[in-house]
């Protein structure tokens, strides 16, 4: 009797694994699923997205969705961590059954895409600047420039507009910024300039005025430094303490945390990236009080193109592959936007620069 | 070059030594791991934030209510973490449980109010003096000045006055200091109340220099239980000497070994230590004043 209970519980539950409930198609809400580091040391990035993502959808609620349902999105906190990026998306993928998730950072990025793969299921992101992120697969995507060409753009401008010919590198301890900083480094050489010293700002530091000091040793003629917001900022304050004034170049510095930290520090420093179209800037400002910036604008430009490809393929896995793929220069307000099928946007960055504490184009 | 990292390693040095001497003292009088030290060094950084950037009042102010707050936290872990534990008679592990229980709690209850991004008190460069080719900024001339007045004070409390005689008692044999009639109770609360309000000041100095966060607690207890390690546990100065040490150590490393090394440092030097010295700097001394 005992056996026989336990192959009837057996079967009860096999019948939901083997049979799911079907989703009914009608009036559905078209969920979407979003992995970010709401939580943890990189919060301030999830935030940033969090806004942009919520300003877009609620624009595109208003309007009436997508054909006639809401998009409902699921958010995952990944805190930051591979670890828990992965079950995040297994969680969306298996339980949820969304067709698309949008994820953040480069570690967590690298952790979900082979989730992804071997589930074909879409993958977006518009905050990894890791060179790779859309080759990894053919369900990848990414809508923010990869930085190596942005800092490339940087470098040629400091060597060829600036004059400069001896470049100091700082770069924060990151697969991404490291890669960037090698990036710096190549072009500059080629370029016919000098590397007098490349250090490294360790993860959990605050104090970098060692690295900062073998730097300055080494008379550079303007310093590079390839980190994320809080390090980048605090090297930046922490080098015109230790009495370098020198012409900073910086990437990817544009994040409102980077000018908190660096103060004063940061203004007159140079760097690549995307323009942000003031009507977002306006509307950004009116929801939350508080000065819009890139990363939650180009959620806000992701979350429409998918909107749009989910609009023409379908809310299926592959509909949306393809139609993203299909769109061409979609009127982003950091750009016009083509995935095409190397899946990675294609923009082309202008010099930007830090001025009275504010990001603006190099005039 | 080598004269800036010297200053440069005297200066974290002795942000160290204001932590690690907190430590010490009450490691060494209670045997607990007071990882809570960490929790009071956030929150006096965090009260400083709050009051100079909330609450607009002057930085004097600030550092008031940061260090009584600290002390207050002092207080309560004392009172409320550790004494029923004492009273109860159970082992270590529990104090170092409660301890650390203190410590998430006091760090979840900042990120909580204040959130996980890191927030700065002074936001514009320091004011910074040359002198040849070294920098100095004019809070880390502070930082010196004040380690200078407050570790001489240290050492006559314990040497001169009788309270001091009576905690180094109390530290070398707890059993028999209660035999001959010490109040263990207060002397275990005056001790909780030094080691909080140095951990305040070194929440403050940090503060002020690279800004807080909810997680800056973790390595300054770390690197305060490091220096009490190496500067030999249960003799004081030895961990001042110990935590100057590694802050000297850490900052002319950079010289052969990259600045990325500079945490793995401060482990490595205590692996070595363990190894070829494992009773610390001041170990024979120790040994020989039969303590």
């Amino acid at each position: 009797m005992d056996k026989m209970m336990k192959v009837v519980l057996c079967a009860f539950f096999l019948h939901f694994v083997l049979f799911p409930t079907p989703h009914d198609s009608a009036a559905q809400e078209i969920k979407i699923g979003i992995v970010s580091c709401l939580t943890g040391p990189a919060a301030f990035y999830g935030t940033y997205m969090k806004k942009g993502v919520d300003l877009a959808i609620e624009e595109i609620n208003a309007k009436g969705g997508i054909k006639g349902s809401k998009i409902a999105p699921i958010w995952e906190d990944d805190k930051g961590t591979p670890t828990a990026a992965v079950s995040a998306i297994k969680k969306l993928i298996s339980v949820d059954r969304v067709p698309v998730v949008v994820g953040s950072l480069t570690a967590t990025a690298l952790a979900m895409i082979p989730v992804a793969d071997k589930e074909n299921t879409v993958f977006i992101t518009s905050l990894s600047t890791h060179p790779d992120i859309a080759k990894m697969s053919k369900w990848s995507f990414r809508n923010c420039i990869n930085t190596v060409p942005s800092a490339m753009a940087v470098v040629d401008f400091a060597y060829k507009q600036q004059g400069k010919r001896k470049l100091g590198i700082l770069f924060f301890q990151n697969e991404s910024t490291r890669r960037i900083a090698e990036g710096v480094k190549k072009r500059f050489e080629e370029l016919g300039g000098t590397v007098v010293g490349m250090e490294m700002l360790a993860e959990e530091g605050v104090d970098y005025r060692s690295p900062i000091i073998k730097i300055k040793n080494a008379n550079p003629d303007s310093i590079y430094i390839a980190a994320f917001a809080r390090q980048g900022g605090l090297a930046m304050k922490q080098l015109v303490e230790s009495g370098v004034n020198l012409q900073f170049y910086a990437d990817p510095i544009e994040s409102p945390v980077w000018l908190q930290t660096a103060g004063s520090a940061a203004n007159g420093a140079i760097y690549g990236y995307l323009d942000i179209q003031q009507s977002f800037l306006d509307k950004y400002k009116s929801k939350y009080n508080e000065e819009g910036e890139i990363w939650g604008a180009l959620y806000y430009d992701t979350m429409y193109t998918l909107t749009i490809a989910i609009e023409k393929g379908g809310y299926t896995a592959e509909g949306i592959r393809k139609s993203l793929i299909e769109i061409k220069d979609y009127p982003g307000i950091t750009g016009a936007i083509t995935y095409g099928p190397e899946r990675d946007v294609i923009k082309p960055p202008i010099i930007k620069m830090v001025k009275d504490g504010k990001f603006m184009k190099h005039q | 070059m080598v004269l800036q990292l010297i200053v440069n390693g005297v200066v974290s040095g002795a942000i160290y030594a204001l932590m690690a001497v907190g430590f010490a003292l009450i490691y060494n009088s209670t045997h607990i791991f007071h990882l809570a030290h960490g929790a009071v060094f956030t929150l006096s950084g965090y009260t400083l934030y709050f009051v100079v950037k909330g609450m607009n009042l002057p930085l004097p102010v600030a550092i008031l209510f940061a260090i009584t707050l600290s002390i207050l936290l002092g207080i309560a872990i004392e009172v409320r973490g550790y004494r029923p534990l004492r009273e109860r008679k159970v082992s270590l592990a529990a104090f170092l449980i409660s301890s650390l229980g203190i410590f998430i709690v006091v760090e979840n209850g900042l990120i909580l109010l204040f959130g996980a991004i890191p927030k700065l008190i002074t936001e514009e460069p320091l004011k910074a003096y040359q002198i040849g080719s070294l920098v100095i900024t004019q809070l880390h001339m502070t930082v010196i000045l004040c380690c200078l007045i407050i570790f001489p004070l240290l050492h006559l409390l314990f040497a001169k006055t009788r309270v001091g005689k009576m905690i180094r008692a109390l530290s070398d044999h707890p059993e028999l200091a209660l035999i001959i009639g010490l109040e263990t109770r207060r002397l275990y609360l005056f001790i909780t109340i030094l080691g909080a309000a140095l951990a305040g000041v070194a929440g403050i100095f940090v503060g002020l220099d690279v800004g807080v966060t909810p997680i800056m607690g973790w390595d300054a207890v770390l690197i305060a239980a490091v220096a009490v390690i190496i500067g030999s546990v249960g003799y004081l100065p030895g961990a001042g000497v110990a935590a100057l040490l590694v802050g000297l150590v850490q900052n002319l490393s950079v010289l052969k070994i990259s600045a990325q090394w500079q945490g793995t440092i401060t482990f490595g030097l205590l692996i070595l230590f363990l190894v070829f010295r494992p009773k610390g700097i001041f170990g024979k001394m120790i040994a020989s004043r039969g303590a």
